[in-house]
């Protein structure tokens, strides 16, 4: 297991969330999205800029940008 | 008689999860419904009616939680509490669940519980539920709420019976508010700040629930908390502090909420759910693999818009020629039954000219917002602004930005609208500032209108056709004057931090063949409508103005060149009306006929061999040589003062109606319009303009497509015609003040004015300041004079 | 004819008055006052509180 963010979860990996760190709005958005701690998110695709990243979270498709994906902490799940 | 029961039950839920789709089931409305989220941006009242009850519906947008930031959550949470403007406070809830994501789904409903309102909890989507593996006890988790549950699919119609029985018994009975098992301190800095705000209840005038008080304790920032500290100073700003301080023990506030509420559905999740084949891919994965994937995303990106363009073209043009012929057909009728004069002037040039000018455009307008329709339930909008977020943050806006841009090119007023969305002011100022910007659908008879008249039918490397492709381009004229604009407010005056993307993306969906129809039957609809009312009045009026003063002096000084011309040639060639459809009777009509048959068989002929030029020459040939032998068959003793005669009334009748011609347009140039347009002729001709485009530019100051209506109003009085009644397009054809250049500056002009009285008024009401609506008018109409200026200039220096 | 005169006046009047009741209710739109102008640019129908 190893600790690192959202940000840079491989394509296709999966993770659990293990906190989340960013001012106060947006943290308090990605919490209410169901980005809590343990919960588990798996990274679906990377636009093909590069640039937002769609995750699955709670069943459902979460698509953000990279430097908020960068607030949430996580630990990668084998 | 029976009493009648009235309550007033709001909607609510996250973005689209279905709640419009329940509300015009339910009311019988037609609130739009399409597949992303923040579609209703407004909050919408509908009436449903029961055994002895009224129940006043509020449809609201979608919101995620009670924390609101944007300014559509904001509606939604004012309704909810009742202090919407015009609405009543709601003694019932309608919790809208989508049942495929029913976790998140329940962080809102938690919230909206703990009100203790009459609740009753909707489930939709359970189709989409059961199609990946889910099944939800209804039972249990009813119980675990304490609210009714109900599942109904709206779009099929199915349960809403159970649904309204289930709400008329809830409404009956008192609630409890749902408590959640909250930390010890977050609880009592809960009850603390409620006591706090009973008091700055008094001098805020109404009573806060206690929920309220969480939203204030937990939320940074928000209108409530801005309120309460308005009235009650800093003061209470302090105590707020001290009391966050002691409930939140050095966690994070928000933390310890979300936690509590996703902890606790978690819970009841373990008994009221079950999930199988978690693994296998959904339909839409699959789709999104090829829709958002780098090649096969971008390539099927450009083929559906190179379709919707050639479409407008391919598929309009048979229907845009009935409608054309019907009204010339109309304009024939009421022009041979009534006299001449004022009111079948009214009629024909001014009502059926500029009406039916608008009108044939009806066609396109429905093949372009079919495709919007489609594309907005299949839920395609959402993976546009996926895969051009990264583009969009370049230019400093948020994909956010990217939904209400694109819908304004239906119609920019609910582009404007849909800037609610986005929580950051200024980005919202900028999104706001450029919907004008983006091609709406009256834009479409003005490009139409001239690529049709200027722009050859040919196709560009054999397969494009060139048509559909500068419509294409037009399009792209406003986007690509839009990016310089939010860079530089984005720059400077609207400088703002990165507003936070963060969207859901919809499952894709299946479009409803109802729901695409009711779009086009209320689009087509409303598009008749305005052509019936605000484009008829200003038609009457533009009409007026180009008609009047009609003066008795030029009508006797053209009076008199007629009897002069007519005075030179016997009356038996002034008097002579040839019927063709009648059999000739004497040696004149004889000829007339001969003549007429022949340039009717060279048309014919014309039309056969377009392609092919060597053949045509050989039928005229062959068609004069019959025409001569057929001459030479009438020969008869009297056949050379006839011949005469016919050249003579061939003189006569061109000569009589360049007088008529001169007539009008004298009375033209002399009417209210004509003197004002020639006195802003100079400031319009370096567009290439003259100054009859110039007017019918400023009377589309309301409407745009109005340019389209004044420009076949003033060619029809501009004109006495003399055959059937030809279409505007052959008549701009045929008009040699109109050129290439001078259409493509048109063009540009109306790809980038502001000129929509409607848009800008609600431009004022959105930002809620004259400022803005202004700016973008003067900035706009700037823009555009210059940019025409430049195309024409240009085009014109190349020979266009 | 005087007929024809009396039609158009009144044609025309009804057009002006038309267009003013028009320019009133965008203003009222624009203050927030009313939800819609009915420009007929949008299919909502807001049904009647
Ligand atoms: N499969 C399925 N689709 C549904 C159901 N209910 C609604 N939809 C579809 O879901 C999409 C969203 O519906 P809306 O009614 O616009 O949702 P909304 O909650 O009003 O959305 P916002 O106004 O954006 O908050 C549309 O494409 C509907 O056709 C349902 O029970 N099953
Ligand atoms: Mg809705």
């Amino acid at each position: 297991m190893t600790a690192t963010t959202l940000a840079k979860l491989p394509v296709g990996a999966s993770a659990r969330v293990t906190d989340v760190k960013a001012d106060p709005v947006l943290e308090q958005r990605l919490l209410e999205m169901g980005l809590i701690p343990g919960a588990s998110v798996t990274l679906i695709r990377i636009a093909p800029l590069g640039d937002p990243m769609e995750f699955r979270v709670m069943g459902y498709s979460l698509s953000l940008r990279r430097n908020e994906a960068a607030a949430v902490a996580i630990e990668v799940l084998p | 008689m029976n009493r009648t029961d009235r309550h007033t039950v709001a909607l609510i839920g996250n973005p689209n999860t279905g709640k419009s789709s329940l509300f015009n089931a339910l009311t019988g409305a037609r609130q739009k419904i399409a597949n992303f989220p923040g579609v209703t941006v407004e909050a919408k009242l509908g009436v449903l009616k029961l055994e002895h009850t009224e129940i006043d519906l509020i449809d609201l947008p979608g919101t995620y939680s009670l924390a609101a930031r944007s300014p559509d959550e904001r509606v939604a949470i004012d309704g909810l509490l009742g202090r919407a403007k015009g609405m009543a406070k709601p003694d019932g809830v309608l919790i809208v669940v989508d049942a495929s994501s029913l976790d998140r789904n329940l962080y809102l409903a938690t919230q909206v519980l703990e009100f203790g309102l009459p609740t009753v909890l909707v489930l939709t989507m359970v189709d989409v539920a059961t199609e990946r593996g889910i099944s939800i006890d209804m039972d249990k988790l009813s119980a675990a709420l304490g609210a009714k549950v109900v599942a109904v699919n709206s779009p099929k119609g199915e349960n809403l019976d159970i649904l309204k029985q289930t709400l008329h018994q809830t409404l009956h009975h008192p609630a409890k508010p749902l408590e959640l098992p909250y930390p010890e301190d977050f609880r009592r800095g809960v009850d603390t700040l409620y006591q706090q705000l009973c008091d700055i209840g008094i001098k805020l005038g109404y009573t806060p629930a206690r929920p309220e008080s969480l939203r204030l304790l937990v939320d940074a920032s928000g209108p409530f908390l801005e309120e309460c500290e308005e009235v009650a100073g800093p003061e209470f700003t302090r105590q707020l502090h001290e009391i966050r301080d002691k409930a939140s023990g050095g966690r994070s506030l928000a933390l310890i909420e979300s936690t509590a509420r996703y902890g606790q559905i978690g819970q009841w999740m373990l008994q009221a759910k079950r999930t199988q084949n978690r693994e296998g891919r959904t339909l839409t994965d699959k789709i999104d693999a090829v829709l958002t994937h780098k090649l096969w995303g971008t390539l099927v990106f450009v083929l559906v818009m190179g379709l919707i363009f050639q479409s407008i073209y391919a598929w309009a043009g048979p229907l845009m020629d009935i409608i054309d012929s019907g009204f010339g057909a109309l304009g024939d009728l009421v022009g041979s039954t009534l006299a001449d004069g004022m009111l079948k002037s009214l009629i024909v040039d001014g009502i059926i000219a500029g009406v039916g000018g608008v009108l044939i455009f009806l066609p396109q307008i429905l093949i372009l917002f079919l495709f919007i329709a489609l594309l907005e339930d299949i839920g395609y909008m959402s993976r546009a602004a996926f895969l051009m977020d990264r583009l969009m943050a370049r230019f400093g806006l948020s994909g956010r930005s990217f939904i209400p841009l694109l819908s304004s090119f239906a119609c920019n007023i609910p582009g404007v609208m849909g800037a609610r969305v986005i929580e950051d002011r200024n980005t919202r100022l900028t999104t706001i500032f450029l919907a004008p910007f983006m091609s709406c659908s009256a834009r479409l008879p003005v490009y139409t209108l001239f690529i049709a008249v200027f722009v050859p039918a040919q196709k560009v490397l054999g397969f494009i056709p060139l048509q559909g492709l500068v419509l294409f381009a037009m399009y792209w004229v406003g986007v690509l004057f839009a990016i310089p604009t939010a860079l530089v407010l984005k720059r400077g005056i609207l400088k703002s931090k990165v507003t936070p993307f963060l969207m859901e993306m919809p499952s894709y969906k299946m479009p409803r063949a109802r729901n695409v129809l009711r779009v086009l039957w209320d689009r087509g609809g409303s598009f008749v409508k305005r052509a019936g009312t605000i484009i008829l009045a200003l038609s009457i009026v533009v009409w007026a103005a180009a008609y009047f003063p009609h003066s008795d002096e030029i009508e006797q000084k053209y009076d008199a060149q007629l009897e002069a011309l007519q005075a030179k040639y016997e009356p038996a060639v002034v008097e002579f009306e040839p019927d063709f459809e009648a059999e000739p009777q004497n040696s004149l009509e004889k000829i007339a006929k001969a003549h007429a048959d022949h340039e009717a068989a060279i048309a014919e002929l014309e039309e056969e061999h377009a392609e092919d030029e060597e053949a045509l020459k050989a039928a005229v040939l062959e068609a004069e040589s019959a025409l001569v032998k057929a001459l030479d068959d009438l020969r008869s003793a009297d056949f050379e003062t006839a011949s005469g005669q016919y050249e003579a009334w061939l003189e006569y009748t061109e000569a009589a109606s360049a007088i008529e011609n001169d007539r009008a347009g004298d009375h033209l140039e002399n009417s209210y319009l004509g003197v004002m347009g020639k006195a802003i002729e100079p400031a319009v001709r370096p567009l290439g303009w003259d100054w009859r485009i110039g007017m019918a530019a400023i009377a589309s100051f309301p409407a745009r497509e109005v340019i389209v209506g004044t420009l076949g109003i003033i060619f029809h009085l501009g004109a006495e015609e003399d055959e059937e009644s030809g279409t505007l397009r052959e008549t701009i054809s045929n008009d040699k003040s109109f050129s290439l250049a001078t259409g493509l500056s048109i063009m540009v002009f109306f790809a980038l004015c502001a000129q929509c009285a409607a848009t800008l008024a609600v431009m004022r009401r959105e930002t809620n300041s004259w400022k803005w609506p202004i700016t973008s008018f003067v900035y706009m109409t700037s823009l555009a004079y210059v940019a025409a200026l430049v195309t024409y200039q240009v085009a014109h220096a190349l020979g266009g | 004819m005087l007929i024809e005169v009396a039609i158009t006046a009144a044609v025309i009047t009804a057009a002006v008055g038309f267009i003013s009741w028009r320019v009133w209710q965008t203003l009222r739109v624009s203050k927030g006052k009313q939800a819609c102008g009915g420009c007929g640019a949008c299919p909502a129908k807001t049904a009647k509180p």
